[in-house]
C-alpha cells in the first residue's frame, strides 16, 4: 500500500514537472509609454469609435517609427469598452491605471460617462484627456487640473450653426434633439447665440425624442402643422439617419429648412447614400476631402493610411484620434516626463499645429481651440454619398465661451452645489 | 417553479445535512471566512500585485449578497423578479441624495437609509406585483424596475438625470482601496450571514413551503399573499444595501444601475451558481464577474454571445446551476448498502472527469480568448520540443489531458485503497498545472475555477455516505465491487 | 431635463387632429405586423417569445443585404426580397423551434423565455459579427419614396400603399386562417388543449413547428416591411421587443383581436403623447403596461388568467 502510494506521488511530480510552466521574467529594455484607451466600442457608439482607435494607432505608428518618445520609448495603448455606461468607464479607468499601470487614459464618446470618469481621474490624479465628448461642463463647471479635452465642444458646435443661421432670413425655430444632455446643451447653445447675433427670431417650438428612437413620424407632423422657417437638431447617428429618411418621405425638406449638427459626417451620409435631400445645413469638424491649408501632404498621407488600415474614409472622429495622439506626443516631449501633473500643466496653454489647423489648449479650462465649419449638402458625382459645399470655417475663439463667460459658469455652479 | 428530479432528492439531504452542521458552526465558519478574507489586501499588496484585484473583490462581495438576496425571492420562495435591480438603484439614490443634498448628513445613517429604502419600494412595488404569478409576476417587476430606471433619467433637477449623481462625499476613512475592501466585507458578511438565518428560519421554510406548493400553503393556513411579501421587502432591503456600496464605491449613482440588464445578470449569476442552494449565487456572482473582467477586455463584442450561450448551456445541462451539481447525487435510499457505496463512488469518479476535462477546456478557452497568438505555439519565445513554456495553449491542454486520461485511472484507484497520501493527491491533481497555466493567461478567471474545485472536493468530503464509503471495514467489498 | 417646455400647440383644428391621428394608424400597423407573430406563438404554444425581435432585426438586415448586394442590379430588388425574407426567416424559425424550443416546452414558461432571452444575446452579437456595428439604411422602392394625399394631408407613400395593406393583409389572414380553415381549427383546438388533440392522432410537434414559422414569417415580414422606414442597427431587436411586448400585453396574451386593439391604443397613445407629454413619453408606456398587467393581466381581450398564487 505505502510503495503504491509512493509510486504514485513520483507519478504525479514527474508529471508536474512535465506541464508546469516556470514563470519567466521578460525583460523589457525600456518602458513603453502606456496611455489607456476608453471608447464605447460596443452598441450604438461603436461605429464612430472604432474608427478613433485606429487614428490613434496611426499615430502612435508613426510616432513609434520616428524613434518614439522621452528617450525611445515607444507608445502602447491599452484599449477598453466602457459600453456607454458611467458605472463601467469608472471600473475600467481604474482598472487601466492599477491593473495594466497606464500613465493616463484619453477617450470617451459620451458626455455623461466623460463627467463620471473626470471625478474619477481627479480623484487618483491621473490625467484624463477626453478626445470626443462634447459637454462643455466637463472643462467649465467641473474642470480641475487633471482634465484636458482636444476636441471642440458642444458650445462650438451650437454657436457655429447660429452664426451660419444668423446670416439666413430665418425667424421661426422649431427645435427637435434627443432627450439628454449633449441634446439639450447643443440646442440652448444654439439658441442663446443665435438671439445675440440676429434680431427677431423666435422659438415656436421643441420636441425630445428618447435618445434611440426609432419613430419620429409623431414629431415630423407635429413640426410640419407648426410650419417652422427652420428646424434645428441635435439629432445624431442612428437617430438621425431614422429621422430624415422619414422626414423625407413627408416632403419635410422642401417645406421647411434644416439645420443639423449631425448630418455633415460620413456616419450619416454614407449609409444614406443618394437617400440623403440635398441643402441641409450641417456643421461638422472635419471632411476628409477638405482642403487644410499647409498641411496637404500629412493629410493626404493620414488619409490614404487610414483608408487602408479601417477600410473607409475617416470621419471626424476619425482625425481627432489622430491628432490628439500627436498633440500628447508633443506635450510629452516638452514636459519630459508621463507625470499627469506635470502633463496637464503643459498641455495647458500650449499650442499646436495639427493636421487640422492650429489650435490651442486654454489654461483657463484645457480647452483646445479647434476651428469648426458649417456646409451645405449637394450631389457630387465623384462619390456615391453626398458632400458639402459653401463651407464656412468659424475659428475656436470666436464660438468658445470667453473667460469671463466660464468664470461665471463655474460660481454660479458653485452657489448651486452650496 | 417546479423543481426537477434530481434536486428533489438533494433537497432534503442538504437540508439535513445543514441542520445537523447546527447553526454555532455556520457562525464559526463565517467568521473564520472572515478572518481569512479580511487581510487579502495587505497579501495583495505586500506581493506587489495590482491594487485592481482589491476593487474586483470588492465589487464580487457587494454582487455575491445582492444574488443571495434575490435567491431568496428566486430560489426559496419561487419569484422571479426581472427587476430586481431597481433596488440596487433605489439604495444608491436614497443614500446618494441624502449624503449629497444634506451637507454633513451622517454616513452611517445614509447606509441605514438604503436598505429602508428599498424595503419601503419593495412594499410598494411588492403589493402589486405579488397578486399575479409566473410570467406576469415577472414582467410586472420588469415594467416597475424600468419605471424605476426612467424616473431617475428623466428627474433630471432631483436626480441628475442621465448624468447621474456626482460626488457624494463619502468619510475619509473608506477612501482608500483596502478599507472600503475591508469595509464592504464585513458588510456583506454580516448580511449574508443574516440572510442564512433567514433561510434557515421557520420563516425561510415557510417560503420553501409556498414555493413548493402555494395551495397546498393556503389550505395549511398560511398567508401565501403576505409572507411572498416580507420575502419581496426582505430581497428589497438587502438590494438596497447593495446599492448604496456600490454608490459609495464609485461615489456616484447612475439610472442604469436599475436597468433590466442589472436584473438579468443577477439572474443569471443565480441560475449559473445554483438557483437551489444558498452559496450557489456567491459562486455565481464571483465567477460571472471574473468572466466578464476577463473576456471583455479583448472581445467587447462577443460578452453578449457569451453570456447568451452560457445562459443556454445552463438552462439545458445544469439546471441546477454549478453548486447544484456539485451538490447533486443520484443515489437512491432504497439500494442496499453495498451498491449504494459502489454508486457514490461511481458518481464521485464520474464527477472527477467531468471537473478535470471541463477545467481543462474552460482555461484552454480562457487563455485563447486572452493571449489568441498564442493558441498552438507561443507568441513570445521560440518554438522547441522540449521546452514545454514554449508551446502553445492548445498542445499544452491537450497533453494536460492526456496526461490525465492516464494518470487519473490510478489515482482513483489509490483513492479507493484509503491511502491518505493518495487521497490527497488525487484532490489536489488537477490544481497545479492548470493553476500555472491559468495564472500566465488569466488570474482571475483561473483562481475562481480552483477556488471551485475546493468547494467540490470539500463538499463530496463532508457527505456522510461519501466518508462511509471509504470507511476500511468495506474495503473488500468495494474492490469487488467497485469499478472506475 | 424635465424643466423645458412641452411643445407649445395651443389648440387642435381638425386637421391636425387628423394628421395625429393617422400618424397613430401607421404606427399601429407597423407594431401590429410584429406584434402579431409574438401573440400568435404565445397564444398556441403558450411560449412568450424574446427572441421574436431578432427574427425581425434578421428580416430587416437580410433586406439590406439582398437589395445593396446580392440583388443591386434588379430594380424590383424590393419586391422580390419581400417575398424571399419572411420565407427565409420562417426557415430560420423552424431551426429555432426543433433545435432548441422543442426540448423544453415542457418544463416552467420561465425557463423558456430565459431561453429565448439566451438566444437574443447570442443573435444579437451575430449580427453585430456578420454585418458590423454600423447603422445601415434600405431605401424605399422607388415610386415610393414620396407623399400621397389622404383627405388633403401629405403622407409618405410607401407607409399608405405598402404597410397598411400589408399589415391589414396579415390581419385578415390570420382570421382567415384560424377561423375559416380546417387547419386553423386544429390550431386553435391545440392552443385549448394539446393532449386531446394529440389523442385525437394530430401530429402536434408538427403542429406546433407549423405555428412557430407563421409567427416568424410575420416576424420576418415586419422585419422587411418596417426596413425602408428607419435606420437598421444591432440593438433594434431590444427596442421592437419592448414595444411588441406592450402591445401584446394591453390587448391581451393569446387573443389575435387584442393584438389588434392593443396596436391601436399604442399607435396613437406613442402619436399623441409625443405632443402632450413628450418627456415621459416612454414612462407612460411602461406604467400603462403596469396598469395592465395589475388591473386586467389578460388584457382587454384575453381569456381569463387563473388568479391566486
Amino acid at each position: 500500500m505505502r510503495r503504491r502510494a509512493w509510486l504514485q506521488c513520483v507519478m504525479i511530480v514527474t508529471v508536474l514537472a512535465l506541464v508546469t510552466t516556470p514563470v519567466l521574467a521578460a525583460e523589457k529594455k525600456q518602458q513603453p509609454i502606456k496611455i489607456g484607451l476608453l471608447y464605447s466600442l460596443s452598441g450604438l457608439a461603436a461605429v464612430y469609435t472604432q474608427g478613433t482607435v485606429i487614428g490613434h494607432e496611426i499615430a502612435a505608428e508613426e510616432i513609434n517609427a520616428k524613434g518614439g518618445l522621452l528617450g525611445g520609448r515607444k507608445i502602447e495603448f491599452v484599449t477598453r469598452d466602457d459600453k456607454l455606461k458611467p458605472g463601467i468607464a469608472v471600473n475600467e479607468f481604474r482598472r487601466m491605471v492599477t491593473l495594466d499601470k497606464v500613465d493616463f487614459v484619453m477617450g470617451i464618446i459620451s458626455s455623461g460617462v466623460a463627467l463620471a470618469v473626470s471625478q474619477v481621474a481627479k480623484e487618483m490624479q491621473v490625467l484624463f484627456v477626453d478626445t470626443i465628448a462634447q459637454t462643455s461642463a466637463l472643462t467649465e463647471e467641473q474642470g480641475h487640473a487633471y482634465v484636458v479635452r482636444t476636441n471642440t465642444n458642444s458650445t462650438i458646435i451650437g454657436r457655429t450653426a447660429a452664426l451660419a443661421a444668423a446670416k439666413q432670413p430665418w425667424k421661426t425655430y422649431y427645435f427637435i434633439g434627443p432627450d439628454y444632455e449633449w441634446g439639450h446643451v447643443v440646442n440652448s447653445d444654439f439658441w442663446e447665440f443665435l438671439q445675440r447675433k440676429q434680431e427677431g427670431v423666435e422659438k415656436i417650438g421643441e420636441l425630445w425624442p428618447k435618445l434611440g428612437e426609432r419613430d419620429f413620424s409623431s414629431h415630423i407632423t407635429a413640426m410640419l402643422n407648426a410650419n417652422p422657417d427652420a428646424v434645428f437638431s441635435s439629432l445624431w447617428g442612428g437617430d438621425l439617419i431614422a429621422f430624415i429618411k422619414q422626414a423625407k418621405a413627408y416632403g419635410f425638406f422642401e417645406k421647411t429648412h434644416f439645420v443639423s449638427t449631425g448630418a455633415g459626417d460620413l456616419d450619416i451620409l454614407k449609409p444614406m447614400g443618394e437617400e440623403m435631400p440635398d441643402g441641409i445645413m450641417a456643421t461638422f469638424l472635419y471632411a476628409f476631402d477638405m482642403s487644410i491649408p499647409g498641411k496637404e501632404e500629412q493629410h493626404t498621407a493620414f488619409v490614404t493610411k487610414f483608408k487602408e488600415k479601417a477600410g473607409y474614409e475617416p470621419k471626424s472622429g476619425d482625425v481627432i484620434g489622430y491628432v490628439s495622439t500627436y498633440m500628447i506626443a508633443e506635450a510629452l516631449e516638452k514636459t519630459g516626463s508621463t507625470e499627469s501633473e506635470k502633463l496637464g500643466a503643459t498641455l495647458r496653454g500650449m499650442s499646436f499645429d495639427t493636421v487640422l489647423g492650429k489650435a490651442t489648449i486654454r489654461p483657463f479650462d484645457g480647452q483646445a481651440t479647434f476651428g469648426y465649419h458649417t456646409g451645405i449638402t449637394y450631389t457630387n458625382p465623384d462619390y456615391p454619398f453626398k458632400r458639402l459645399k459653401d463651407v464656412v470655417r468659424a475659428e475656436g475663439e470666436e464660438v468658445l465661451h470667453t473667460q469671463e463667460e466660464v468664470e461665471k459658469i463655474r460660481e454660479a455652479y458653485a452657489k448651486k452645489a452650496n | 417553479m417546479k423543481t426537477s428530479q434530481t434536486t428533489l432528492t438533494a433537497q432534503p439531504q442538504v437540508a439535513a445535512a445543514q441542520q445537523a452542521a447546527g447553526h454555532d458552526k455556520v457562525v464559526w465558519i463565517f467568521l473564520l471566512v472572515g478572518l481569512l478574507l479580511f487581510w487579502v489586501p495587505e497579501i495583495i499588496m505586500a506581493r506587489g500585485w495590482a491594487d485592481f484585484w482589491i476593487i474586483f473583490l470588492t465589487g464580487a462581495f457587494i454582487w455575491s449578497m445582492f444574488a443571495v438576496a434575490f435567491n431568496l425571492l428566486m430560489g426559496y420562495t419561487g419569484l422571479v423578479s426581472f427587476g430586481q435591480a431597481a433596488y440596487l438603484g433605489i439604495g444608491g439614490y436614497t443614500a446618494g441624495l441624502l449624503l449629497k443634498k444634506i451637507a454633513g448628513f451622517p454616513f452611517a445613517l445614509g447606509l441605514i437609509a438604503a436598505p429602508v429604502g428599498g424595503a419601503l419600494a419593495a412594499l410598494v412595488i411588492g403589493w402589486f406585483c405579488i397578486r399575479r404569478t409566473h410570467i406576469y409576476f415577472a414582467m410586472l417587476t420588469l415594467a416597475f424596475g424600468q419605471i424605476v430606471y426612467f424616473t431617475a433619467f428623466k428627474w433630471y433637477d432631483f436626480t441628475g438625470g442621465d448624468n447621474g449623481l456626482i460626488g457624494v462625499p463619502v468619510p475619509d476613512w473608506i477612501q482608500a482601496f483596502s478599507s472600503y475592501y475591508k469595509f464592504v466585507l464585513v458588510i456583506c458578511l454580516v448580511g449574508i450571514y443574516l440572510l442564512w438565518r433567514i433561510v434557515n428560519s421557520p420563516f425561510g421554510k415557510t417560503l420553501t413551503a409556498i414555493r413548493e406548493n402555494p395551495e397546498r400553503a393556503d389550505f395549511v393556513g398560511i398567508d401565501v399573499r403576505r409572507y411572498q411579501l416580507y420575502a419581496f421587502m426582505l430581497a428589497g432591503a438587502f438590494s438596497g444595501l447593495a446599492g448604496a456600496l456600490i454608490m459609495v464605491n464609485d461615489r456616484s449613482v447612475y439610472p442604469d444601475l436599475a436597468f433590466w440588464t442589472q436584473s438579468t445578470q443577477v439572474l443569471l449569476m443565480t441560475l449559473l451558481g445554483g438557483v437551489y442552494t444558498f452559496f450557489g449565487p456567491i459562486v455565481g456572482a464571483f465567477l460571472l464577474l471574473a468572466m466578464d473582467a476577463d473576456i471583455t477586455q479583448n472581445y467587447p463584442d462577443i460578452w453578449q454571445l457569451f453570456l447568451g450561450a452560457v445562459l443556454i448551456l445552463i438552462l439545458y445541462g445544469l439546471p441546477g446551476g454549478i453548486i447544484g451539481f456539485i451538490q447533486e447525487h443520484k443515489v437512491a435510499s432504497t439500494d442496499e448498502y453495498a451498491t449504494r457505496m459502489r454508486k457514490v463512488v461511481n458518481e464521485f469518479a464520474r464527477k472527477f472527469w467531468y471537473f478535470f476535462y471541463a477545467l481543462l477546456f474552460f482555461t484552454a478557452f480562457f487563455s485563447i480568448l486572452q493571449a489568441p497568438d498564442s493558441w498552438w505555439t507561443s507568441a513570445e519565445w521560440e518554438f522547441s520540443w522540449g521546452e514545454i513554456f514554449t508551446w502553445g495553449i492548445v498542445p499544452r491542454t491537450l497533453a494536460q489531458g492526456v496526461i490525465g486520461l492516464l494518470i487519473i485511472p490510478l489515482l482513483l484507484r489509490g483513492f479507493k485503497a484509503f491511502s491518505p497520501l493518495a487521497r490527497f493527491l488525487v484532490l489536489l491533481f488537477p490544481i497545479f498545472p492548470l493553476a500555472l497555466h491559468i495564472y500566465l493567461h488569466t488570474p482571475l478567471s483561473g483562481i475562481m475555477i480552483a477556488a471551485l474545485w475546493a468547494v467540490f472536493v470539500y463538499t463530496n468530503l463532508l457527505r456522510a455516505d461519501f466518508r462511509q464509503a471509504f470507511r476500511r471495514p468495506y474495503r473488500t467489498d468495494l474492490r469487488v465491487a467497485a469499478s472506475v | 431635463m424635465g424643466e423645458e417646455g412641452i411643445a407649445t400647440m395651443p389648440t387642435f383644428s381638425a386637421a391636425e387632429f387628423f394628421v395625429q391621428f393617422f400618424n397613430g394608424l401607421i404606427i399601429a400597423m407597423g407594431i401590429y405586423l410584429i406584434a402579431s407573430g409574438l401573440s400568435l406563438v404565445f397564444g398556441v404554444l403558450g411560449v412568450l417569445n424574446f427572441a421574436h425581435g431578432s427574427l425581425y432585426m434578421y428580416g430587416a438586415f437580410l433586406v439590406f443585404t439582398f437589395t445593396r448586394y446580392v440583388l443591386v442590379a434588379i430594380p424590383e430588388s424590393f419586391w422580390i426580397t419581400l417575398i424571399l425574407v419572411p420565407a427565409l426567416i420562417a426557415c430560420l424559425g423552424i431551426a429555432v423551434e426543433t433545435g432548441f424550443l422543442r426540448a423544453i416546452y415542457r418544463t416552467d414558461p420561465l425557463y423558456q423565455l430565459l431561453l429565448t432571452y439566451g438566444l437574443v444575446l447570442i443573435f444579437g452579437d451575430l449580427v453585430k459579427l456578420i454585418w458590423g456595428a454600423e447603422n445601415q439604411s434600405v431605401a424605399r422602392p422607388p415610386g415610393l419614396q414620396g407623399t400621397v394625399a389622404v383627405f388633403g394631408h401629405l403622407f409618405p407613400s410607401y407607409q399608405v400603399f405598402v404597410l397598411i395593406p400589408i399589415s391589414l393583409g396579415a390581419m385578415l389572414g390570420l382570421y382567415l386562417f384560424l377561423h375559416r380553415t380546417r387547419l386553423g381549427r386544429i390550431v386553435r383546438a391545440a392552443t385549448a388543449d394539446r393532449e386531446m388533440v394529440s389523442a385525437l392522432g394530430i401530429n402536434v410537434r408538427l403542429l406546433y413547428t407549423g405555428v412557430f414559422a407563421i409567427g416568424a414569417y410575420l416576424g420576418g415580414l415586419g422585419g422587411a416591411v418596417l426596413a425602408p422606414m428607419g435606420a437598421l442597427y444591432p440593438g433594434m431587436d431590444f427596442d421592437v421587443i419592448i414595444d411588441a411586448f406592450i402591445v401584446v400585453v394591453i390587448g391581451g396574451l393569446g387573443s389575435l383581436g387584442g393584438t389588434v386593439l392593443g396596436a391601436l391604443i399604442f399607435g396613437e397613445l406613442r402619436s399623441f403623447g409625443i405632443l402632450f407629454v413628450p418627456q415621459f413619453e416612454t414612462l407612460f408606456i411602461y406604467i400603462l403596461m403596469a396598469i395592465v398587467l395589475i388591473v386586467r393581466p389578460q388584457g382587454l381581450l384575453g381569456k381569463q388568467v387563473a388568479g391566486g398564487h
